[in-house]
């Protein structure tokens, strides 16, 4: 439905976005999430208008949007602060598509509150922008650009001006609304959580490339590149070489000493540099040596940060690198294994079927 | 002992008692002189300065004088033009500037902030030179460019910082939902920007229904703007008159501020106030130069004199049986009439000029022979006052009336006679006398008691003058011209050099006032129209020269203004209290005691650097 072919946006030398492809599926809930300036922005700009793209073409419904302007696209934006017309009362701000468009009184009338009643704003019609809260008026956006009944709507950052409570609420609302409504939605964000929730599918970006694409599940235990790894979640990362090849079975030396195994199947070759990602909740600690269907690296707790519902420990292996190990906190209270004190020495096990291996 | 939020509480309550005396000092300071000036205009005295009672009769003198009321409605035509104009270009330079990238946007930016900084009136020189190059003849429309000039920059610095503070997505979010660039301004960005824009349009309005310096310098008489006209009146004494405009232009300001205070609330009357001021703003503005239109086809006259020197009804009476509008402009002094009529086209007619006056405009070829043909009441016309040294033929000037200055005295407080010029140096009227603030007048008296002649212009002669006026100096309260009644009256002095014939106004009414001819004799003035090269109207002023020469008019002028005119016949038609005064008629007007004073030529410089000491000093 949506395709960008190569487009890439440049100011001077500085390339912003590099050439890249991208097809969008009608009705899904595409997110494209990145650190803040990765260029996620920009080429949310670039598809509804506001910027010219250097290179490239954008396609809607197969027809080449490229040079259309802003106005004349059949999208709709739902800006990061709303943009919401401040002298406007909340019925003349949704009703502002229909009114430019020359749409009977009438028309607009039923159209304005039938698309308040379904971001739940019945009532706030003649509310000014400025009498609302940031979720309701992160619903006048929504019913605003709704009402216009786009093709596709574009969302830049729309929750990250809402404090935790409200944005994780707005979040599951969006996930309704997209249903609902089956328009295609396109999300711009910085925030893991957000794209993993919501999305279909998630584009990774940093500094203006698609480092993955992919679905949230994929995302999360199968990064490609250690960037996405990383921003996806948190991973710990030790640099290896392949020591041992088989059908079914890897072994990597990490840390230049301590042998780890990874069951499965791979494309890796003996003697190959590699990355092994390892995410935090996969480990455990103990006191105990691990059992053979598991790997451990002998280390000291330098210090723990609890986190309510889990606790963070930073572990500090014998040749000075640090792993992250994050246990839940019932865990610990129910067995009592073991008390989580600095300077306590432990092994950090995790399980030989865990962890991800990426090209060095 | 000590409870620390006791403690902070005295202290938070000794500030707040120093915060709110100085408020209420600020306050007074701002206030005070506006509440004096309005219960003034409620004091039943024509005095300014002295109580006797409540009274609305000013009022009523205000509201009746036609000429008040147009200059007040042309104020309101150019402020409402100057707004209107001001604050269009004003705003589109401002989205210019905020939104595009041109050649020379910076340099635009910065020369922004020159009308603000500037002196005005170097602006206000600066457009009258450049009119006077392109032959702009004065008038509405020179006005209204002045006032554009210096305000519209001001409306685009307020509209550019609100612009900047307008967030750039609300645009974006207007295209994103299928709206026009076009709709995009009228829906949001102007929308965005009407505090701004009110807030322009009043600046704008109230700048130019303020300012003097570039109205002084663009204005032709006939437009005279209430600022203006304000000046000009207080210039020959203030009135209670003078409080009344200030108390109305208060409160027409106050009530203004109300509505644009109104209009920037936000709320559901927002909108239709806003769309009805506008519509009320341009029908005005639309009717108002609709009229100016009509007015410009009637046939004007224009003529630039001293203030009261002409009968009203004269001009009523001229007006119904001709058709033509006469307009007065005024000045105060001989050099203020030369600065108005001699640059450019400054939309005058006719002129009144002492001959010193007119030996100048005669050389720079600023006046015009008169057609004798055309004004066959000439002939009543004194010959003795048909001639000039400067002008033998006596074609470049009609004689109109003539005077002289002598002392106006009050005899309750200087009870013995006065009969001589010598008086002014007594010590004991110390401090308590005035001298017309006159160069050549006071130069003339210094000659004259020494016996020497101004004309023979010997530089040792006029240094023994400035010594005996420099003697006299610190004996005087001030060199002053205009406001010499209000003075006597006042008894801020008891004695002082005054024209003949405003010493009669105050004598008719008080007789505690006496005015005499010195015995040294005195210097005559002679007041006489002459027709400007530039003028717009040349058969009107021919017309209305013939018109005031026919004797029955000028007995009648002559009674009004209590001024003697070289008009034999017309004189012999004025009753006898007036014709044997021998303040208005001095019995023997002899070459001896009475000088007519003449142009002191390149010799001006010389008493102009005694007479800017001894207003020194």
């Amino acid at each position: 439905m949506l395709e960008l072919r190569t487009i890439s946006k440049r100011y001077g030398d500085v390339a912003v976005v590099e050439p890249l492809d991208l097809t969008i599926e009608e009705g899904e809930f595409f997110c494209i999430l990145g650190p803040s300036g990765c260029g996620k922005t920009t080429l949310l700009r670039m598809i509804a208008g506001f910027d010219r793209p250097s290179a490239g073409q954008i396609l809607l419904d197969g027809v080449d949007i490229t040079a259309v302007p802003p106005n004349h696209r059949d999208l709709n934006t739902v800006f990061q602060n709303y943009a919401l017309f401040p002298h406007y009362q909340v019925f003349d701000n949704v009703a502002y598509g229909l009114k430019v468009r020359k749409t009977p009184a009438a028309e607009i009338h039923e159209r304005v509150m039938a698309a308040l009643q379904l971001v739940g704003l019945a009532g706030f019609e003649h509310r000014l922008p400025a009498q609302l809260s940031g979720g309701q008026q992160q619903r006048v956006a929504l019913a605003r650009a709704l009402i216009n009944r786009p093709r596709l709507l574009l969302l830049d950052e729309p929750l990250s001006a809402l404090d935790r409570k409200t944005g994780e609420q707005m979040r599951t609302e969006l996930a309704d609304l997209q249903a609902k409504s089956g328009i295609t939605f396109v999300f711009v964000t910085h925030n893991q959580a957000e794209a993993l929730s919501l999305a279909s599918r998630v584009a990774v970006m940093n500094r203006g490339v698609f480092e993955q694409c992919s679905t949230p599940q994929e995302l999360y235990h199968r990064p490609q590149t250690r960037f996405v790894g990383d921003f996806v979640g948190s991973m710990n990362f030790f640099q290896g070489v392949v020591t041992e090849v088989s059908a079914n079975r890897l072994a990597v030396e990490v840390l230049g000493q301590s042998r780890v195994e990874r069951r499965g199947a791979s494309e890796f070759r003996l003697g190959e540099g590699v990355v092994f990602g390892l995410r935090p909740e996969q480990l455990r600690v103990s006191l105990l040596e691990p059992k053979d269907y598991e790997n451990g690296l002998f280390g000291q707790i330098e210090r723990t940060l609890y986190l309510g519902e889990a606790t963070q420990l930073c572990v500090r292996l014998s040749n000075g690198e640090r792993i992250e190990v994050k246990v839940q906190n019932y865990l610990m209270l129910e067995d009592k294994v073991m008390g989580l004190e600095p300077e306590e020495r432990v092994w950090v096990i995790w399980s030989k079927g865990s962890g991800v291996l990426l090209h060095d | 002992m000590s409870n620390p939020l006791a403690r902070r509480n005295d202290l938070g309550l000794g500030q707040g008692l120093l915060l709110k005396f100085l408020t209420a000092l600020c306050l007074v300071a701002l206030l005070a002189p506006l509440v004096v000036l309005v219960l003034y205009a409620f004091n039943d005295s024509r005095q300014v300065t002295v109580w006797q009672g409540f009274s609305l009769k000013w009022f009523a003198v205000t509201l009746q004088d036609p000429e008040l009321w147009f200059a007040f409605r042309n104020s309101l035509i150019i402020g409402g033009l100057n707004a209107l104009m001001a604050t269009v270009l004003g705003t589109m330079a401002a989205l210019a500037i905020a939104r595009h990238r041109f050649v020379g946007r910076k340099g635009f930016l910065n020369l922004l902030h020159y009308p603000v900084l500037l002196p005005e009136i170097i602006i206000g020189i600066a457009l009258l030179v450049l009119f006077v190059l392109l032959e702009i003849p004065r008038g509405f429309a020179t006005v209204v460019a002045g006032h554009v000039t210096f305000s519209f920059p001001l409306v685009t610095l307020l509209v550019l910082a609100r612009v900047e503070a307008l967030s750039r997505p609300l645009e974006e979010a207007s295209l994103d939902l299928g709206a026009s660039r076009w709709q995009t301004y009228r829906f949001v960005i102007l929308p965005a920007l009407a505090p701004a824009i009110i807030s322009g349009v009043l600046f704008c309005f109230t700048l130019s229904l303020d300012d003097f310096v570039i109205t002084l310098f663009t204005a032709s008489p006939d437009v005279t703007t209430l600022p203006l006209k304000v000046y000009s009146m207080v210039k020959f004494g203030l009135t209670p008159v003078i409080n009344v405009i200030s108390v109305l232009l208060i409160l027409f300001t106050l009530t203004m501020l109300l509505v644009v205070h109104w209009l920037q609330q936000e709320g559901p009357h927002q909108r239709w106030g806003i769309k009805l001021a506008g519509v009320l703003l341009a029908a005005m503005a639309l009717l108002m130069t609709t009229s100016i239109i009509a007015e410009r086809r009637q046939e004007t006259l224009v003529i630039a004199n001293w203030a009261d020197y002409i009968d009203p009804e004269l001009l009523e009476e001229f007006e119904a049986t001709t058709g033509i509008r006469v307009i007065m402009t005024h000045f105060s002094s001989d050099e203020e009439m030369m600065a108005k009529v001699s640059f450019g086209k400054p939309g005058i007619d006719l002129a009144m000029a002492t001959p010193v006056s007119i030996e100048i405009l005669k050389k720079n070829g600023l006046i015009l022979p008169f057609d004798g043909e055309r004004i066959p009441n000439l002939r009543f016309i004194d010959p003795a006052f048909r001639h000039l040294p400067s002008d033998p033929s006596g074609r470049f000037f009609v004689p109109y009336a003539y005077g002289l200055n002598g002392i106006l005295y009050n005899t309750g407080l200087v009870p013995e006679p006065i009969t001589s010029w010598w008086t002014f140096w007594d010590e004991r009227h110390a401090g308590k006398v005035t001298l017309l603030n006159d160069m050549m007048e006071v130069f003339w008296l210094g000659h004259h008691l020494l016996g020497y002649q101004l004309e023979d212009r010997l530089p040792d002669q006029l240094d023994e003058a400035y010594a005996l006026l420099k003697r006299q100096r610190p004996l005087l309260r001030k060199y002053e011209s205009d406001l010499v009644n209000d003075m006597l009256l006042s008894q801020e002095v008891v004695m002082a050099q005054q024209w003949n014939g405003q010493a009669r106004r105050l004598t008719a009414e008080h007789p505690e006032f006496r005015f005499v001819v010195p015995q040294e004799g005195a210097s005559l003035f002679i007041d006489s129209l002459v027709l400007l090269k530039t003028a717009p109207h040349p058969d009107a002023a021919h017309r209305f020269i013939d018109f005031v020469l026919e004797p029955e008019r000028s007995r009648q002028n002559m009674e009004a203004m209590l001024y003697p005119m070289p008009n034999p016949t017309a004189c012999a038609l004025l009753p006898t209290a007036i014709r044997d005064d021998p303040t208005l008629f001095p019995p023997d007007l002899t070459r001896e005691r009475f000088n007519i004073l003449s142009d002191p030529g390149d010799f001006r410089r010389l008493i102009q650097n005694r007479w800017e000491r001894l207003q020194a000093e």
